[in-house]
């Protein structure tokens, strides 16, 4: 047969694309009865398979997609690097959200220890000329009373009262320092994290964390006050 | 109603039908057929801003369809032999009483899926040879090949004789 193609090209690419039209193909197919044949079993082959593929859509599928569209908002596109500096930003926002608001908390608290000090009603606490409490178990019973131990005794204590102190009992002790008074309050149901210095209305003063307590040492004359905070941490023990 | 629904209701209109008949002849249930044709055209839906060309879309939507069909089936495999699934829907899909139609239907069942595949992609979906090639990752010789095979097997299932030409080349 004098055409560019054989028998066994023809088959081959009418077997696998019925549909293809080279005029080579046509020219051999024209030619040849036995590809013709074969050309037109193969289109054949494919009519049916049109026919047996087309099997039954679900009735209402396309309307439940678009019904489901309709109701479903387009998603937004995602930005990794957005959420990785959301998360930083979060992050950054709750630390100094969180250290403010201990900021916060011990100012409210030195500011709170000042007034209590200050207060008129305690103003004998500081008088100068107020001597030394003799009687240690005093001492000890005002500390047993607020829940709070001491191992050991202080010999310069010149007031001791169990005062109320933001809805607790606490120890409100007057220690005789080198220039005049200190003032030492033992907290045992408030926590802090670090010491803290604050100066307010005169005062001086520190809040030291000890054990689940604290101890806060305040004074409005020079007294040294480091000497009196070391002792009475080592000597505190909360029994509460 | 908006421009973008406007559009998705388009495609949907438009494709629905071959996909879903695509994704029957890949997965063999009605009920994943219609569970895969609704998460395709719901990611559809989702993109379709970047979507322009009509052939590139289809060929998208059948990307993430054989995706999908994938995941299924990776998640199926431990508890449900997919193969035993073949003809249980088969009879129900039919169009029609068509006894040649039936007949076609229960051979292509019969092809093995690396036969079915191409074939369905070229007669339901009307894809070029390239690509079958691109989705099914193979070289266009190679899915020639698969198509020649196919109608082969389909000739023998259907007459019960390839003809020496046939055989010659399977």
């Amino acid at each position: 047969m004098n055409t560019t193609i054989n028998c066994l090209e023809v088959r081959r690419i009418l077997g696998a694309e019925p549909q293809r039209r080279e005029s080579a193909l046509m020219e051999h197919c024209k030619l040849c009865a036995a590809c013709s044949a074969y050309m037109k079993e193969m289109l054949g082959l494919d009519a049916r398979l049109s026919r047996a593929l087309a099997v039954n859509v679900p009735e209402g599928l396309e309307a439940r997609i678009v019904f489901r569209t309709a109701f479903r908002p387009k998603r937004l596109r995602t930005y990794p690097w957005l959420a990785v500096a959301a998360t930083i930003l979060l992050a950054v926002g709750i630390s100094f959200g969180m250290w403010q608001y201990q900021r916060n908390s011990m100012a409210a608290l030195s500011s709170a220890l000042v007034a209590h000090v200050t207060n008129p009603a305690e103003a004998e606490a500081l008088d100068p000329g107020r001597p030394v409490l003799q009687d240690a178990s005093f001492v000890h019973g005002v500390l047993k009373h607020v829940g709070v131990s001491m191992q050991g005794s202080m010999d310069d204590i010149t007031y001791a009262r169990a005062c109320p102190f933001r809805g607790e009992l606490v120890a409100h002790l007057v220690v005789r320092g080198k220039d005049g008074p200190v003032t030492v309050l033992l907290l045992p149901h408030i926590h802090v994290n670090k010491p803290t210095h604050f100066d307010e209305q005169g005062y001086r003063g520190e809040i030291v964390p000890a054990g689940d307590g604290s101890i806060a040492i305040l004074a409005n004359n020079p007294s040294p006050m480091q000497p009196i905070e070391e002792q009475f941490v080592s000597m505190v023990q909360w029994s509460i | 109603m908006p421009v973008r629904q406007h559009r998705f209701e388009i495609l949907a209109r438009a494709l629905v039908p071959s996909l879903y008949r695509y994704a029957y002849w890949l997965a063999r249930e009605k009920a994943l057929a219609e569970d895969l044709v609704q998460e395709t055209l719901l990611r559809a839906w989702r993109s379709l801003d970047q979507l322009r060309d009509e052939a590139a879309t289809r060929q998208w939507l059948i990307t993430i369809l054989r995706r999908e069909f994938a995941r299924e089936l990776s998640k199926r495999r431990d508890t449900v032999d997919i193969d035993g699934l073949a003809l249980a829907d088969s009879n129900s899909s039919l169009g029609a009483e068509d006894t040649d139609i039936h007949d076609v239907h229960r051979a292509m069942q019969k092809l093995s899926p690396e036969y079915r595949e191409p074939l369905v992609l070229q007669v339901l979906m009307g894809c070029t040879t390239e690509e079958i090639a691109e989705q099914l990752e193979l070289s266009q010789a190679a899915v020639l090949t698969r198509l020649f095979r196919a109608r082969n097997q389909l000739r023998e299932l259907l007459n019960g004789s390839t003809g020496r030409l046939g055989e010659e080349f399977a």
